[in-house]
């Protein structure tokens, strides 16, 4: 393997609908030649990679996650060479792009499904699960409880009931059929030559069905995915695979294989332990849920993120839990949505900067590769009145022209509504501004990734808390080859002192990178710092310096006699 | 064969990318050849030299390469066309050595002799091509690329697999301005020749018509290819539903006339000259009903055409007084050309026409009077302009038998003599209308011409029942046509009969001057159709 093949382990990754970033043809619908005029803009941003939600044609009843053709581009947003072009161009940027790929199941639009429907002899019936008997199967729960009754459904064309986990108009693809695992495989090879860097897999562990299981992470679909991966190492290497899998990490662990399996997962608990840990201001749902996150491969990593196009899930909690992050962040009744809550993060957390800042402090830090939602890097704000999560998926705000400076058309023909609330709307949140402001969440979001990025050790480094009597402060030390760094956060409200255990690191001197501050070097005592409300310190431990060295006298220290001079 | 096709020798066998210098070779062989094409519009022109302006290898299974090759006149502006070349041995070529246009040249190369020829006659080439739309490819070429686009329709065809099993791969009569290519009589390739800078209307109207409207009376666009480069974007052609077993309307409105005039000659008023509408409506019934069907397509087009107000390529515009005066002009060229090109055919022998001749000519005076009363009287009302077919007749629309009879509109190129931008512009909708009016009558001479043959009394006897067959199908047009707009709120063709009458007239009228003017110089003996509309024009 190449090093550079590892590069999604230093990347972080922005996440955009084509939809709402840019309307460059004046339809009121964002499109990939809008997207390819916004590269400069996400290149100064500093991001490394872009991951596009579904971009294929669909009958969009599940926003595009029911896909009726593979083979192209969604008419809305362009055609394949506005997407090759984009491609292209995103390259020469040096930016690579993953797009979603729904492998469990498909439209009942997709011609495939309406051949199979028709005839039982048709070459297409096996691409689906189809049974006479609806009890087949029956211990594999209902994902979606609120519309579906059972994952079978009755279907008087085909007069047989078809199988499907989620919607009842996306029915499962039958990975028991060579010709469907074949299949999926053409349909990657077809945009890997495009020059696509991979795919957000989405559904995963719904892909075989097996009598006297719940159907879900079974041997065989393991099996199939190492299958998948070895295919595309061998034909396209560096190319990566990111699974989702809305599990508990010791249940995703099994995705990453010995390596030969996803590149990558998302980690989904700790997301809203993040959110618990910064209201409770105490730090122990993050440093709790750590101790539930196995190993794993060396070429493999997590995948963190704050807020994404989906609503706050809170399946990865316990009901308590759950109580209390309603309580906490959605005391409007309206925010719910299914498990979850539907806000962008600056709505989540007040438009409280301090706040905003110090969990992508957090988020970058982490050990894995972080997520930006597209807008959130300018604290755009949402829309809980557009129904299901459009409320989060909105324009981009980019200027305050009219409709935000994403689209010319008149503005009833946006696809959605722009935010204009008097605290969120575009006249007072927007690129154009916030890039003239040196101040800005923005210019500081691109400071934050471009020191993430200075720093190989955030990607790749090794994690260990540090345990301080105060509960309100998150620390710990990320390791990389020789590079050390120590990050330090206040999760309340009030200003914190904290005592680090750092005597093992005596002599070295803690540089805080993002100002550039040479701290006081660690000593024999616990090292003490103070952090204002909401405080964070990126340090990076140096060795001192030739005038530091003759400050300090260590020599008391050899003996225990000595009086420190401290 | 060919005996002056031109000879060329190679150092080695030919291959995709070594067939642009070959063409660029031919020199005035390539001049010679452009000139037989049909589908090569400056005929008229002098040509000064012909260079292949870009080029990419095609993978085929033989060698195989998308030309486009400029030709330069010596006075005025360059012309583009695209070319497909490919090469095969002679020995496997022989019949397309015998098919006429299609050799351009023989090759000698160390061991045996090949052929080249325009790959669209090869189904080989054929195939390729629709495996390049599959891959969503880019062909690059010397100064740009050939961009192959996919949409959702071809995996509706393919049944969502990457690959279309292939059985038959054949070309169809070559076009005007077009060649195309039919693969399993499910989809057909059109290739345009002479190429523009922007997008075809064919690729615009198509991309609307499948993702933007629910109209479904034309074929759905299943890709395009577009040659991309700095100097612009160019359209090269289009892959598209194929509609398989229908007749163009041209022939079938035929075989209607063809039984409808025997069953004159047959009725017992069909001796007596005068046929009484009922008749006509009792011969022509089935006719009736189906063209009622056609005047729907004709208006749900329109109405799909003007659909999206907020799609400047598409959005309805009022008439301005500025495009009245563009229109009455357009006219008045058009009856001025018209009625001196017959002054001078007066004046010749042997037209049979004198006396409606002599009347057209007595009222020459009448008609701008006419005309500017029209045009004066049209911008009393709220008119609109949309985008339209443009070339709307017969010869457009196939007509698809089934439980009901139904219609698929094609071509929506326009007329391809015209530039790109007279093209895309608004018109009024009524202009197709009128054309496919003048198309009714045009068959129902044709049909008279053909039952009557040589004999002044069968024809004298037809007359009367070609008049009403006109009548009655215009009639049932029209009703179909306002059925499907004005009766259903489209508020782009005005309310009022007399106004729809009225701007009818005078596209008729543009179009009957314009039809005088092409059978003085091509068809005398069809001099009658536009005679007849003239004088009933100006008579009215």
């Amino acid at each position: 393997m190449a090093a550079d093949d590892l590069w999604y382990k230093d990347a972080v990754f922005y996440e955009v609908h084509v939809k709402a970033f840019y309307d460059a043809n004046g339809d009121g619908i964002g499109d990939f030649r809008g997207l390819t005029q916004k590269l400069d803009y996400l290149q100064l941003l500093g991001v490394d990679c872009l991951w596009i939600l579904p971009m294929y044609p669909s009958p969009l009843r599940d926003d595009g996650y029911d896909i009726a053709d593979f083979y192209s581009i969604h008419p809305d947003f362009g055609t394949i060479g506005d997407f090759k072009d984009f491609l292209d161009e995103a390259h020469r940027r040096g930016l690579r792009v993953i797009a979603d790929l729904v492998m469990n199941h498909t439209s009942d639009q997709h011609p495939w499904f309406q051949a199979a429907q028709k005839a039982k002899d048709s070459p297409f019936r096996d691409y689906y699960v189809w049974s006479d008997d609806p009890e087949r199967y029956r211990e594999a729960r209902i994902i979606f409880v609120d519309t579906e009754r059972s994952n079978w459904t009755w279907d008087p064309v085909a007069k047989q009931y078809y199988w499907h986990r989620f919607f009842s108009h996306q029915p499962d693809l039958n990975y028991d059929n060579p010709r469907v695992r074949e299949a999926m495989f053409d349909v990657m090879a077809f945009w890997l030559e495009k020059g696509l860097d991979g795919f957000r897999c989405d559904a995963v562990p719904y892909l075989f069905e097996r009598e006297g299981t719940n159907c879900e992470n079974l041997p065989e679909t393991h099996t199939f995915l190492k299958a998948l991966r070895r295919r595309l190492d061998e034909t396209y290497p560096g190319r990566i695979l990111l699974a989702e899998a809305n599990q508990w990490p010791v249940d995703v662990r099994p995705y990453f294989g010995d390596g030969d399996e996803f590149h990558m997962a998302f980690h989904f608990p700790l997301m809203p332990r993040i959110f618990m840990a910064v209201k409770s201001e105490d730090r122990r749902p993050i440093t709790d849920i750590f101790t539930h996150t196995p190993p794993i491969p060396e070429n493999c990593q997590w995948c963190f993120f704050l807020r994404n196009h989906d609503e706050l899930t809170l399946e990865m909690c316990t009901a308590e839990e759950r109580e209390y992050m309603y309580y906490a962040y959605a005391p409007d009744r309206q925010a719910k949505l299914n498990i979850g809550i539907r806000r962008r993060l600056a709505p989540l957390l007040d438009r409280d900067r301090r706040k905003i800042e110090l969990l992508t402090s957090i988020l970058f830090t982490m050990p894995g590769s972080p997520i930006i939602y597209y807008g959130d890097e300018i604290g755009m704000g949402d829309n809980i009145y557009l129904g299901d999560r459009h409320g989060v998926r909105t324009p981009m705000q980019w200027s305050g022209d009219e409709n935000a400076g994403f689209s010319r058309a008149d503005p009833a023909r946006l696809y959605s509504p722009v935010i204009h609330d008097p605290v969120y709307g575009y006249q007072r949140v927007n690129v154009e501004a916030q890039l003239r402001t040196p101040a800005s969440l923005l210019n500081t979001m691109r400071r934050l990734i471009a020191t993430r990025k200075r720093y190989r050790g955030l990607g790749r480094g090794t994690i260990e808390f540090l345990r301080p009597a105060n509960h309100r402060i998150l620390a710990y030390l990320r390791e990389h080859e020789g590079e050390r760094l120590l990050l330090v956060h206040n999760l309340a409200a009030s200003a914190q002192p904290v005592q680090l255990d750092l005597r093992r690191f005596a002599g070295q001197v803690p540089v805080e990178v993002l100002g550039g501050a040479r701290f006081p070097a660690l000593g024999a005592e616990p090292y003490t710092l103070s952090l204002g409300p909401y405080g964070y310190y990126w340090f990076h431990l140096d060795p001192p310096r030739a005038d530091e060295r003759d400050t300090v006298d260590w020599s008391w220290t050899r003996y225990g006699a000595g009086t420190s001079p401290l | 064969m060919e005996p002056a096709l031109p000879h060329f020798s190679l150092p080695a066998p030919p291959d995709g990318c070594g067939l642009a210098a070959t063409v660029a070779g031919l020199g005035s062989g390539l001049a010679e050849y452009l000139r037989a094409q049909r589908w090569f519009g400056s005929k008229g022109r002098t040509v000064a030299g012909v260079s292949v302006a870009d080029s990419a290898a095609l993978p085929a299974e033989v060698p195989a390469a998308l030309l486009l090759v400029e030709v330069a006149f010596t006075a005025g502006e360059p012309e583009l066309y695209s070319l497909p070349v490919a090469a095969r041995p002679a020995t496997a070529a022989r019949a397309l050595a015998e098919t006429p246009g299609v050799a351009l040249a023989r090759l000698t190369a160390p061991e045996q002799e090949w052929l080249l020829y325009d790959g669209i006659a090869d189904p080989a080439v054929g195939e390729a091509l629709l495996r390049q739309f599959e891959d969503a490819a880019r062909l690059p070429a010397a100064m740009g690329a050939f961009g192959f686009e996919r949409t959702p329709v071809l995996s509706q065809i393919t049944d969502g697999t990457n690959r279309m099993p292939l059985a038959r791969v054949r070309r169809i009569g070559s076009e005007q301005s077009n060649s195309s290519v039919v693969f399993d009589d499910r989809l057909i390739l059109k290739l345009f020749r002479r190429l523009h800078v922007g997008d075809n209307p064919e690729l615009e109207i198509s991309r609307f018509l499948t993702f933007r409207t629910r109209f479904r009376n034309a074929p759905l666009l299943a890709g395009f290819i577009r040659h991309l480069a700095p100097s612009g974007e160019r359209t090269v052609g289009v892959l598209q539903t194929f509609v398989p077993g229908a007749a163009d309307g041209w022939t079938w409105t035929l075989g209607a006339l063809r039984v409808f005039y025997g069953d004159v000659g047959a009725h017992p008023l069909g001796r007596a000259g005068e046929p009484a509408p009922a008749a006509v409506v009792g011969l022509a019934g089935s006719y009736l009903a189906s063209v009622r069907r056609l005047g729907e397509v004709t208006g749900e087009l329109h109405a799909a055409l003007a659909s999206d107000a907020g799609d400047p390529a598409f959005a309805p515009e009022p008439v301005t007084p500025e495009d009245l005066a563009a229109w009455q002009a357009a006219v008045e060229t058009e009856v001025t050309r018209g009625l001196a090109g017959l002054r001078a055919a007066g004046r010749a022998a042997g037209t049979d026409h004198g006396p409606t001749i002599e009347r057209l000519l007595r009222a020459a005076d009448a008609v701008h009077a006419r005309v500017a009363d029209a045009i004066g009287r049209l911008g009393e009302v709220l008119l609109w302009k949309t985008r339209v077919h443009g070339d709307y007749h017969l010869g457009q629309v196939l007509r698809v038998a089934g439980e009901a009879d139904d219609f698929v509109v094609l071509d929506f190129e326009g007329e391809p003599a015209r530039p790109l931008a007279a093209r895309r512009a608004k018109q009024s909708p009524l202009r197709d209308v009128a054309g496919m009016l003048r198309s009714f009558t045009y068959a129902s001479y044709a049909g008279l011409f053909e039952a009557a043959g040589d004999d002044r009394e069968a024809r004298r006897l037809l007359e009367p029942w070609q008049a009403a067959w006109e009548r009655a199908v215009a009639d049932s047009y029209l009703e179909g046509y306002l059925g499907a707009t004005g009766e259903r709120g489209l508020v782009l063709i005005p309310a009022r009969r007399d106004v729809v009458g009225l701007a009818l007239s005078v596209f008729c009228l543009e179009r009957a001057a314009y039809e005088l003017n092409y059978e003085l110089n091509n068809r005398p003996s069809w001099l009658p159709i536009p005679l007849a509309a003239l004088e009933r024009e100006l008579a009215a």
